[in-house]
C-alpha cells in the first residue's frame, strides 16, 4: 500500500513537472476537488454504514482531545528543533509549525506577515508534512496503532488523507480523523499569526 | 472546507439508509481505492507542475523538509505517548 502510494505521488509529480502542458492545469485542479469529493462521499458511506462509528461519543472525545493536543504540542516542539538548525527566531518556527499540513494557507499567511522567504518555508514544509503523511499512515497503523497514524497528516486528515486514514484504520478512527482535521483546519489561520506575533 | 463536510454528511445519511451489505461494502472498498490513486496521481501532478514548488525547491528545499519531517515526527511521538495512555481501545 505504502509502495504504491509513493510510486503513484512521484508519478505525478514526475508527469506534473515534465509532460503536463500548463494551460490544463486549472483543469487539473478541478479534477482533483471532484475525485476528493467523491472520495470522501464514499468514506461517509463507509461510516454511515458502520453502527458503532457515530456512538462511543465519550471514548471519541477523549481521544479526540489527546489527538488534537499532541498534535499541537509535537508539531510545535518539532518545528522548534527544526529552527534551531537554520536560526530562526521561536515565533517564526512555530508559525511555520502550525500550518499542520495545510500549505497553501500557511503559505500565505506567512508570506504578508513575515517575508517571501519564510512564506515559502512554510509552504514547502507543509507540502511535504502532507506527503510523508501519505506514507506513513499506512505504516503506522499497522506497526504502531491506529490512533498514532493520525498524527502525521494534521488538517488534512478531514480530506486528502481521509480516505488513506479510512482504508488503513477503522470508521471509528476515520471519524475521529475527520474531527481532527476540522478543528486544526479551523486553528490554522488563528495559530499561524498568534504564534508568529508572540 | 464546506464541500468536504457537505459531501462527508450526504456520504453518511445514504451509507446509513442504505444498508450496504458485504457485496455493496466490496464495491465501496473498491471504487475508493481505485479513486484514491488517482487522486494521489493528480495532486502529484498539481505539485509537480506547481512553479512555486519548483522555484523554491533548490532554495530552502532542504529547510522545508526538516521543518517537515520535525514537525511530523514530534506529532507522532506525543500522540504515542497519548495512545498509550488511553489504552487498548485506540488500536
Amino acid at each position: 500500500m505504502t509502495l504504491m502510494i509513493f510510486a503513484t505521488v512521484i508519478g505525478g509529480i514526475f508527469f506534473g513537472y515534465t509532460l503536463l502542458p500548463p494551460e490544463w492545469m486549472p483543469m487539473m485542479d478541478q479534477i482533483s476537488t471532484l475525485l476528493l469529493g467523491l472520495l470522501i462521499f464514499s468514506v461517509g458511506i463507509d461510516i454511515g454504514g458502520n453502527k458503532g462509528a457515530l456512538k462511543n461519543i465519550k471514548s471519541k472525545s477523549k481521544m479526540l482531545g489527546g489527538l488534537t493536543g499532541a498534535v499541537i504540542v509535537g508539531s510545535g516542539l518539532g518545528g522548534l528543533v527544526a529552527g534551531l538548525f537554520f536560526h530562526h527566531t521561536t515565533n517564526t518556527s512555530l508559525a511555520i509549525a502550525a500550518g499542520y499540513g495545510w500549505y497553501s494557507l500557511s503559505g500565505i499567511i506567512l508570506k504578508n506577515m513575515a517575508s517571501a522567504e519564510i512564506g515559502a518555508i512554510a509552504f514547502l514544509s507543509n507540502v511535504f508534512r502532507e506527503m510523508l503523511a501519505f506514507i506513513l499512515i499506512p505504516v503506522l497503523a499497522v506497526r504502531v496503532n491506529h490512533l498514532t497514524s493520525i498524527a502525521p497528516p494534521g488538517a488534512t486528515s478531514m480530506d486528502t488523507t481521509l480516505p488513506i486514514i479510512s482504508k488503513s484504520t477503522s470508521p471509528d478512527i476515520a471519524v475521529v480523523a475527520f474531527l481532527n482535521g476540522l478543528i486544526l483546519s479551523t486553528l490554522v489561520p488563528i495559530l499561524v499569526p498568534f504564534f508568529y506575533s508572540l | 472546507m464546506w464541500t468536504i463536510i457537505v459531501f462527508l454528511i450526504a456520504g453518511i445519511i445514504v451509507g446509513n439508509r442504505l444498508n450496504l451489505g458485504a457485496k455493496g461494502k466490496h464495491i465501496n472498498e473498491k471504487i475508493q481505492f481505485v479513486g484514491l490513486l488517482l487522486l494521489l496521481f493528480s495532486m502529484g501532478i498539481s505539485i509537480g507542475a506547481n512553479e512555486e514548488v519548483v522555484k523554491n525547491l533548490n532554495d530552502i528545499g532542504f529547510q522545508a523538509l526538516i521543518f517537515a519531517i520535525c514537525t511530523t515526527l514530534g506529532s507522532i511521538i506525543l500522540v504515542y505517548i497519548v495512545s498509550k495512555k488511553l489504552g487498548k481501545e485506540v488500536s
